[in-house]
């Protein structure tokens, strides 16, 4: 009974969990989140709404931003951007539609103006009609001048009605029949309407906004990458790059990852399968494992070791004194090639060399002073990841975050680093000898004196570049441990400020960015007054993950057992496995009990390859290599397999066995122990 | 053109070319000023314009009646058409040819003169 109930309890859990589908929002807080809207557009060009409104997707003003909303690796996510929403409503419609009154004036006048030329071409015909007595002509041609006059009274009386300024002003205009005074006044209105609607114009234009639009890829091992918005940057855009769903088509770098994934998962195995043996002691192969684990933290131990030893107090003071003997040396060989030199000359090169050491040595200490902090908290991170324990990861993973920015901080105090050493030492060289003329100087250069001086202060500056590098190193290193830490987004330099009127839909392929599952796309929008004034901005994000149906290749350490093994061991042994497995994640809008079930527990069925060795007493060390299927949970973290040993000849040779395992390296580094 | 006799009046009358904008009312009357300033405006020499000052011995009852609503002065007449004898165009008081100023506007008699040659 108890039993039932927590298979109940835990089943309701996984369902519980799997209904929460890894998208997050929060709700829209301003005119821009409102008005931009974000859609996907998968591999098969269907379109999934990334934003939340209450209308239809992507019809109605945008209630809930992604914050992130879960996206695929191989799809598009599109802009959609409600310009209409963006400008300076109040001030701009008023504005706008004085502009538009005008220039409806505008066009009913040049009608009128039209309207005038024809009357009066008509009239004319008339006139000459009537003067010739022709009354055949007469009458159409009266009917049809007096019909076109009669409207343009009626259009100039609807423009300017009875009981208006311009009403009388017209009246006094309407000069028959030569009408070239009325033409004047309908002109001058014109002018004047374009006078008054170019202020409007530069008003309205003193009121205009525009758009800036930023996207940044942000992942956990590299800096943030600035991502391609087609109308709003001059980023370069990427060729496009398909994560192949199969798993199977491996890019170089990726290829390289699986090895060292599987070398790790062989060696980590062999170290098991010692101490299970043992062949090994525990103490052994928890060193084993943990220097596994922490090889990079070690080698920047070492170094900083190795910097401390050359900038220690006691050192420094002997590198100090050997600087200023070489220095001395070179003194004298310039004295010596420069027999008149003058006094005042002679006393500037002890003072140069007395500025130049009095520089050199506090920044070496300052270096050093570095180096040894690095050294002490690398070695301490070392210490405290090799006795890490679960109940203790947590706890260190916050303490590197505070340590890295200690880091950071304490970077930024130190001395710039040379970036070329040798560059810097010719110049340093070449500085204190201003004063010599050229002949001389190029004789001294070349000199014994002169290139036993250089020598040493490149190894100064060689000592500053290598611990500014391990302050940096430590502090990647460091940051590396910790969970999926959070870029800071800078503006790029890139983008620019998009007119309102000319704001268009955009988008960004993710094929075209070097994302990698996990990575975070942040699109940051600004709206600004002319002035530069910000109205608002509005960020929203996607996480890249991958969506439907995919297929990975995982390695894993397992507990491997023969079904039956005649003369020997038939028990649970280490081994490494790679398998084959195929995942189906359903996307964030799929809320059916299959989708939650997925999604809590990610299942995967795959084939995999074993190497093994079911060893009968007196049997030889050769790999047994077994093919079979296997079943995984929680994104192959706990795999169940079964299959068939190709060495074995029967059944009694360990022909099948089962096994249980994890990929226990894709394990460490989701919590950060390893290194991806 | 003020008259005291029909002469000119039933010579236009008689012409199928003319538009007659007859005014009933003496010089110093409102119609005397629509008068006044159409005689300052350039007309076509088929847009006649006449004040009447006595219109009971100049006009018939008749033409009282048809044209002016009985009335013998303070109101117009338009008499257009190629046909004799001519069809009222437009009637009314003078005040209605006048502006919010009470002057004459020569837009509104203009508009009025064309109601006539429309005819």
């Amino acid at each position: 009974m108890k039993t039932a109930l927590h298979v109940v309890l835990i089943g309701f859990f996984l369902i519980a969990a799997g209904c929460v589908n890894g998208d997050k929002y929060i709700n829209a807080r301003g005119v821009l989140d409102n008005s931009i809207t974000y859609l996907e557009s998968d591999t098969a060009e269907q379109k999934h709404p990334l934003s939340r409104s209450a209308d239809l997707p992507g019809k109605g003003p945008t209630l809930q931003v992604p914050q992130p909303a879960l996206v695929d690796e191989n799809s598009t996510v599109e802009i959609h951007i409600a310009k209409e929403n963006l400008g300076n409503k109040t001030m701009n419609q008023e504005l706008a539609q004085q502009s538009k009154e005008l220039l409806k004036q505008k066009q009913d006048i040049a009608d009128a103006l039209n309207l005038l030329a024809k009357v009066v071409a008509a009239r004319q015909k008339t006139l000459q009609a009537y003067r010739e007595k022709n009354f055949q002509q007469f009458d159409p041609a009266k009917d049809e001048s007096v019909k076109l006059e009669n409207n343009l009274l009626d259009n100039l009386t609807a423009i300017w009605p009875r009981g208006t300024k311009e009403y009388a002003q017209l009246s006094g205009a309407y000069d028959r029949p030569k009408f070239e005074k009325l033409q004047a006044f309908l002109s001058k209105q014109i002018a004047g309407i374009d006078e008054a609607n170019g202020v409007i114009e530069k008003e309205l234009d003193s009121h205009s906004r525009a758009l800036t639009l930023e996207a940044f890829l942000s992942s956990r091992d590299h800096e943030p990458v600035a991502v391609h918005l087609d109308g709003y940057d001059t980023v370069q855009e990427q060729s496009l790059v398909r994560i192949d769903r199969y798993g199977l088509d491996l890019s170089e770098a990726e290829q390289k990852k699986l090895d060292a994934h599987v070398q790790k998962n062989q060696e980590m195995a062999a170290a098991l399968e010692h101490l299970r043996t043992g062949e090994a002691t525990l103490n052994q192969t928890v060193q084993q494992v943990q220097a596994m684990l922490t090889p990079q933290i070690s080698s920047l131990v070492d170094e900083g070791e190795r910097l401390q030893a050359r900038l220690d107090p006691t050192k420094l003071t002997e590198r100090g004194n050997e600087t200023q003997r070489l220095f001395d040396a070179f003194i004298a060989l310039i004295r010596q090639q420069n027999a008149t030199l003058p006094d005042g000359r002679n006393r500037q090169l002890i003072d140069e060399r007395d500025a130049l050491l009095g520089r050199l040595i506090p920044e070496s200490r300052a270096f050093g002073q570095a180096v040894s902090d690095c050294e002490r908290t690398a070695a301490s991170f070392k210490q405290d990841w090799q006795n890490a324990t679960p109940a203790t990861v947590t706890g260190l993973i916050r303490q590197s975050v505070a340590t890295v920015k200690s880091l950071q901080a304490l970077r930024g105090k130190l001395p710039e680093a040379i970036s070329d050493v040798d560059a810097k030492a010719r110049e340093t060289i070449e500085g204190y000898l201003h004063d010599i003329s050229a002949p001389e100087r190029s004789s001294l250069l070349p000199s014994d004196e002169a290139n036993a001086l250089r020598k040493n202060l490149q190894d100064y500056y060689a000592d500053f570049q290598d611990a500014a590098k391990l302050v940096e190193n430590v502090a990647a290193a460091l940051s590396s441990l910790q969970v999926n830490p959070v870029a800071e987004i800078t503006a790029s330099a890139a983008s620019f400020q998009v007119p309102i009127d000319n704001i268009k839909d955009t988008l960004f392929n993710l094929e075209a960015t070097p994302r990698q599952q996990g990575d975070t796309i942040t699109v940051k929008a600004t709206l600004k007054e002319a002035d530069d004034t910000i109205v608002d901005t509005a960020v929203a994000k996607f996480a890249v993950g991958r969506l439907g149906h995919y297929a990975e290749l995982s390695p894993a350490v397992v507990l491997i057992k023969p079904e039956q093994l005649r003369g020997g061991d038939d028990g649970f042994r280490f081994a490494p496995v790679l398998s084959w497995m195929h995942h189906w994640f359903p996307r964030p809008e799929n809320s059916s009990g299959t989708a939650a079930i997925f999604r809590a527990v990610d299942p995967a069925l795959g084939i995999h390859s074993a190497f093994t060795n079911f060893r009968p007493d007196g049997g030889s060390d050769a790999v047994q290599i077994g093919l079979g299927l296997t079943l995984s949970f929680w994104r192959n973290r706990l795999q169940f397999g079964a299959g068939y040993n190709l060495m074995a000849k029967t059944r009694s040779d360990g022909q099948i066995y089962y096994f249980v395992g994890s990929d226990l390296i894709g394990l460490l580094q989701t919590v950060g122990i390893v290194k991806q | 053109m003020i008259i005291t006799d029909r002469s000119d009046l039933d010579s236009s009358l008689n012409d199928s070319t003319a538009t007659v904008f007859i005014l009933l009312g003496v010089v110093d009357s409102k119609a005397g000023a629509v008068h006044s300033l159409m005689e300052s405006e350039n007309w076509d020499d088929w847009e006649l314009h006449y004040l009447v000052p006595d219109a009971k011995a100049l006009l018939s009852p008749a033409e009282l009646r048809n044209w002016f609503d009985g009335k013998t002065s303070g109101c117009y007449a338009v008499l257009g058409g190629k046909d004799i004898p001519k069809r009222v165009a437009a009637k009314g008081p003078v005040s209605d040819l006048l502006g919010p100023d009470e002057k004459p506007d020569y837009l509104v008699i203009l508009k009025i003169m064309l109601k006539g040659e429309m005819l």
